[in-house]
């Protein structure tokens, strides 16, 4: 009946991809990432549902809303999607997973926010 | 910023340590998984924080944002632990103990496709509900009175969205799409129209922010439909009994900016409709009775933008697409023959409410007696019975 049920949800929904990213773009930045990484396979898989508006698994749904609706361009992540599932990454597309990354940092650093009341 | 991570990182880390040794031993049996994952968690916390000190890229400049982000989450999580799922654990008492047995009850009651949250009276915003926790947490005294123990079962429902894996909550969260798809369709079609029209850009405005908050409103219309159709009428009475206490405008519609839940109109619109649904027609022509007086009587008014937002054919197609989900989850739907003990239990309190109002408050006293009563008999096995015996006989 709280907001605290609602964005506990979300929050935990973007902690994981949150964590992912983070890894991938370490790995990107070291050139050490490789199209065999699982971690770069489930993040390109992540970026493609994010977009894809027939996905069907719910929770990526919801983030692919809330990401929407703060001005998150879903094109662009699709096109990261689809540059890690080849070997054509280059400093344009690691730019743009640094944005995601700070935009879920937001997502979530919000719904901790509105779970709690402000945290600090 | 090495320095200040060098710092603050071992800080942190003693701090979770801290907290790791806090997390008490002598739990009662409802408390293990809750203490299992706070254990797991706060582990997970402390690793990642040893590595962003140890892992020698973390200390190279280009890495400094990833760092920052990942210090922060560990940071989070770490404070969300400590004042939620710690918290909870050390002042777990025979009270909460009640309010276990009584979920669990619930739970096995309806056929709920999960494990049974952990409950505790720590609550200082209504009831609300942390799924990567699993613990509902409901207000100090809420246990001790029956006219809001429906609303245990709405937050029993959000794990259901949440849920990742399990394969069981699947049709649930495959209707909640379906139906986040229909009202997504009706707001777009609703801003051609507009652009039609070339009416005030103001209009397009507030469409948006409509939109925006949709996706949110789909989940609380589902989990209020999921709890009226597994607990029946009393849902409805415990969702009059909040607005009339403490709700806003019930049909306030978001004009600046998005919100998070829907009005309190259009969510009893909805709940009668799975109400009439589930075969409460009695049930639910007193409520809308009572619910038109409370309006009337609230002195408000629906506005134009009020019915656009939340237009009936929409509301009453949720209420159909939340059934078929919640159906085909395996879930116990209730009706009004019904004779389980916690749904008879917790509908008998709101038929005794309106049936004499001025003697309920002493019939409820006997009635929540015989609630914990009869949880406690059902989950009590032998050996926590020694266990409370030995512990009693200790204090």
């Amino acid at each position: 009946m709280s907001d605290a049920s609602l964005f506990s949800g979300l929050y935990q929904q973007i902690h994981e991809y949150a964590e992912l990213l983070d890894d991938v773009l370490v790995n990107l930045k070291e050139n050490t990432s490789s199209l065999e990484d699982k971690s770069r396979q489930e993040l390109a898989s992540f970026l493609l549902d994010l977009t894809n508006e027939q996905c069907e698994d719910l929770p990526v749904r919801l983030i692919a809303l809330a990401l929407r609706n703060n001005k998150v361009n879903l094109a662009e992540i699709a096109d990261i999607g689809q540059a890690l599932q080849s070997t054509e990454i280059d400093e344009s597309d690691i730019e743009l997973l640094e944005q995601l990354a700070q935009s879920l940092e937001q997502e979530q650093a919000g719904a901790m926010e509105r779970m709690r009341g402000r945290s600090y | 910023m090495n320095s200040y991570f060098e710092g603050a990182i071992r800080q942190h880390l003693e701090r979770g340590r801290q907290l790791l040794a806090r997390v008490p031993t002598d739990l009662p049996r409802e408390f293990h998984l809750l203490a299992q994952t706070c254990n797991r968690e706060l582990a997970h916390i402390l690793d990642e924080l040893e590595s962003l000190l140890s892992d020698p890229r973390m200390h190279l400049p280009k890495h400094q944002s990833e760092r920052l982000r990942r210090y922060r989450r560990a940071i989070r999580q770490l404070s969300f632990l400590e004042a939620i799922g710690i918290a909870a654990l050390e002042r777990a008492n025979r009270h909460d103990r009640s309010l276990n047995q009584l979920i669990e009850q619930i739970v096995n009651e309806i056929s709920y496709p999960l494990l049974p949250p952990v409950v505790t009276a720590l609550s200082q915003q209504y009831f609300h509900i942390y799924p990567q926790l699993g613990l509902l947490s409901v207000p100090l005294s809420e246990g001790d009175f029956l006219l809001h123990l429906p609303d245990l079962l709405h937050e029993l429902a959000h794990p259901l969205v949440t849920e990742r894996h399990n394969p069981r909550v699947k049709p649930f969260q495959n209707s909640l799409l379906k139906a986040i798809g229909l009202v997504l369709a009706y707001m777009a079609e609703e801003r051609i129209k507009e652009g039609r029209r070339r009416g005030p850009s103001q209009i397009e405005f507030y469409l948006r922010q409509w939109e925006k908050s949709w996706p949110s409103w789909v989940i609380e219309f589902f989990c209020d439909l999921f709890a009226v159709y597994t607990l029946g009428p009393s849902f409805a009475w415990a969702h009059l009994h909040l607005c009339a206490k403490l709700g806003p405008n019930p049909y306030q519609v978001p004009l600046l900016r998005g919100s998070t839940h829907p009005a309190d109109n259009a969510r009893m619109t909805t709940i009668l409709y799975g109400l009439e649904n589930s075969g409460y027609s009695k049930e639910t022509r007193d409520i809308r009775d009572r619910w038109q007086q409370l309006l009337r009587i609230s002195g408000t008014k629906a506005e134009p933008e009020y019915r656009r937002c939340f237009p009936e054919h929409i509301l009453k197609a949720l209420a159909q697409i939340a059934l078929k989900g919640i159906t085909a989850m395996g879930c116990r739907v209730a009706n009004p023959n019904m004779q389980d003990p916690i749904y008879s239990i917790l509908n008998q309190a709101w038929t005794e409410f309106w049936h004499a109002p001025s003697d309920y408050a002493i019939w409820e006293k006997t009635a929540v007696k015989e609630l914990y009563r009869l949880c406690n008999s059902r989950c009590m096995t032998e050996s926590e019975r020694d266990y409370t015996e030995q512990h009693s006989k200790h204090c």
